[in-house]
């Protein structure tokens, strides 16, 4: 019951708590107490020590935080997320489609691909300007270039959709 | 003494500026964009005046409109800090002519030293070494190859009234310099308004060696040491120190006087730093002449003893220098760790936000210069750095410890920064060693940061990420979170979504 499946570096762990004091980690019972001192600050006392945690982001399923000076991005899942994940990538399997979205706001200085160009993982597809230096956006995956949502020389928001690889 | 200094400037570096004004006596000013409204350094000083729209062009580029400011509020000198106007030998010309003192060196000095082609001639007319590499700006793509092929790849393109990196691109092949001329002659126009580039000879693995000097205007020169720069990404400092672990007594000497040389050849006052590559045999090359205050300077304040900013406005007031060359000792090992807002994982793009909370570390020797704390907005008009932790011990391995302790407590939301990438830096068995160059990121850390987390696994802190965010999922999701929406203006209008 009320298993959530939290991934960190590419590792899996499997999260129960029993109540509010003991917590099993893959099959590892510990003491933990939780106290909340703002929306963005939190202390987690594990065992014999109290971490400071803060929160850096989050959104549905991600939460990064930072605790002694360690980053740390997690993927939370329940179990229903989970399973219901696991079928979706059943079915969009050997399909890797995505848009990639700009990593800040800027400005799209040049753009240095075309449209149906085959990219490579890793090759720049543009450049964004942001904070007087230029970035190369490179390509996260190996595929066609299908489609280029931006013009050159028009400012983006962070998030927005640069292009897409198929 | 001056009565009253307006300070150009902004962020970290202004709020250091202010503190020295207050020590002095002197009323210090500051200026503000539309979005620094309440920044911490419009907060500080004793007066501050809107200067313009948050565009660094409307504002703390705007050089008629600093002038007229000071002139309007009676300021007897302006502090330029680094950045900016700093460097810029057309404006310091505007405030002497206005009778307001600059606090840096006379508009000559600069300008003899603002073009990198123009000081890598003064340079080599004064005996002090230079990298190889054309002594004029390159215009055409055409010249450039001719220039390149001469030289010899590796060759680096940089701008010639450049620094920061912005318009530097290295170039291992010929079918690689056109684009790289052109990236590096747009970013050069962008960043200084002059497209003019020029190359040198890539110098491999080199070390950053940089030496302080300090002169004042009856021709007293002093040098504070060395600093060492070689923790660079994106040809930007991260990690500096002071003294160089590599450098030994006869280099230093040799080192050190090569940089006073280099300042009395322009006839400079003030506070400056002259920048060298050093090979693997200990030799050094003038690389360029930055005449301002310098980030890094809290780590040879640090080794000195020796207060830079006061010096520099008693200095430009027409006061001699406080001390002589013997009277300085190197009194122990500095490092400096710069945070930013950035993702390193991301190739080190900046990033914008909220400080929702900011917990800075404390302890013996730490020393800590910020512009921000909680509730600041990280705009994208700026710079994106946020704070500067600087430590001192006896010995360099115990001042690592030191830093590395001090990041652990820091604390920061709402925000990624370098922080974890600082501390896996000091944790590299090279740099704990001494034997690094300026491409120690580049080798040691890929940018897609693969196989580092294996290295840096610690399953404590694992367990805490885990518990805590699935705590935090079990939560009830319905409970409204309160965002100050408006952190430019909190006390008057805030606004809740």
């Amino acid at each position: 019951m009320n298993e959530v499946y939290v991934t960190i570096n590419g590792r899996e762990k499997v999260i129960r708590f029993i109540n509010g004091e003991k917590v099993i980690i893959d099959g590892k019972e510990f003491q933990f107490d939780f106290s909340k001192e703002n929306e963005f600050h939190y202390f987690l006392r594990l065992n014999k020590k109290t971490f400071d945690i803060t929160k850096v982001a989050k959104d549905k399923n991600k939460i990064a935080i930072l605790t002694e000076g360690n980053y740390f991005e997690c993927k939370v899942q329940t179990k229903l997320e989970k399973n219901a994940e696991t079928i979706l990538a059943h079915s969009e399997k050997s399909h890797h489609k995505e848009d990639v979205v700009s990593p800040m706001p800027g400005m799209v200085l040049k753009i240095q691909k075309k449209e149906n160009e085959e990219i490579v993982i890793g090759e720049p597809v543009l450049i964004l300007e942001a904070m007087k230096m230029e970035n190369e956006v490179t390509s996260p995956y190996s595929g066609l270039l299908k489609k280029i949502y931006v013009c050159e020389n028009t400012p983006v928001e962070k998030g927005s959709k640069l292009f897409r690889i198929e | 003494m001056f009565k009253k200094i307006l300070i150009a400037n902004r962020g970290e570096i202004a709020v250091r500026i202010i503190r020295a004004c207050k020590e002095l006596g002197i009323t210090s000013a500051s200026m503000y964009s539309e979005v620094d409204k309440y920044s911490l350094h419009t907060r500080l000083a004793e007066e501050s005046y809107f200067i313009g729209e948050s565009l660094p062009s409307e504002s703390y580029l705007n050089q008629n409109k600093i002038i007229e400011l000071a002139k309007e509020i009676n300021a007897d000198a302006i502090h330029p800090g680094y950045g900016f106007l700093s460097e810029n030998a057309s404006f310091i010309k505007k405030v002497e002519e206005s009778g307001i003192v600059f606090i840096g060196p006379s508009s000559r000095s600069v300008e003899m030293m603002g073009s990198k082609t123009a000081a890598r001639d003064l340079m080599k007319r004064n005996g002090v070494p230079i990298v190889p590499g054309t002594t004029e700006k390159i215009v055409s793509l055409e010249s450039a190859k001719q220039n390149a092929f001469e030289i010899g790849y590796p060759i680096l393109l940089k701008a010639s009234s450049g620094g920061g990196g912005k318009g530097m691109k290295r170039v291992y092949a010929e079918d690689e310099l056109e684009a790289a001329f052109s990236s590096a002659q747009r970013e050069a126009l962008k960043a200084f308004g002059d497209d003019s580039v020029y190359i040198e000879k890539l110098i491999e693995h080199p070390k950053h060696i940089e030496v302080q000097i300090i002169a004042d205007k009856f021709g007293n020169y002093c040098h504070l040491f060395e600093r060492e720069c070689s923790v660079q990404r994106r040809h930007q400092k991260v990690i500096e120190e002071a003294p160089s672990s590599f450098i030994d007594d006869k280099t230093r000497q040799r080192l050190t006087t090569a940089a006073i040389n280099a300042a009395k050849a322009c006839g400079y006052y003030n506070a400056g730093t002259i920048e060298f590559l050093v090979d693997s045999k200990k030799n050094f090359f003038f690389l360029e002449m930055n005449t301002r205050l310098q980030v890094e300077h809290p780590v040879t304040e640090f080794i000195s003893g020796i207060d830079l900013v006061k010096e520099q406005i008693k200095i430009a007031s027409g006061e001699r220098l406080s001390f002589v060359q013997d009277d300085l000792r190197i009194l122990g090992h500095a490092i400096e760790c710069r945070i930013y807002a950035e993702d390193p994982e991301n190739n080190f793009l900046p990033i914008t936000g909220t400080v929702e909370y900011h917990r800075l570390p404390s302890g013996p020797n730490i020393r800590i210069d910020r512009g921000i704390e909680t509730g600041s907005e990280i705009s994208r008009f700026y710079d994106p750095l946020l704070s500067k932790i600087s430590v001192m011990e006896k010995r360099r391995s115990d001042a690592i410890k030191r830093m590395d302790i001090a990041l652990n407590d820091y604390l920061i939301a709402g925000i990624k920064t370098n922080i974890t990438f600082l501390k896996r830096i000091l944790q590299n068995k090279k740099f704990q060693s001494g034997e690094y160059s300026i491409n120690l990121i580049e080798e040691d850390f890929p940018a897609d940061n693969s196989g580092n987390e294996k290295d840096f696994h610690n399953e404590d802190l694992e367990n805490v990420a885990a518990i805590f965010s699935a705590y935090l999922k079990q939560q009830p999701q319905n409970h409204k979170v309160i965002n100050v929406v408006c952190a430019a203006n909190r006390w008057t209008d805030l606004q809740y979504e």
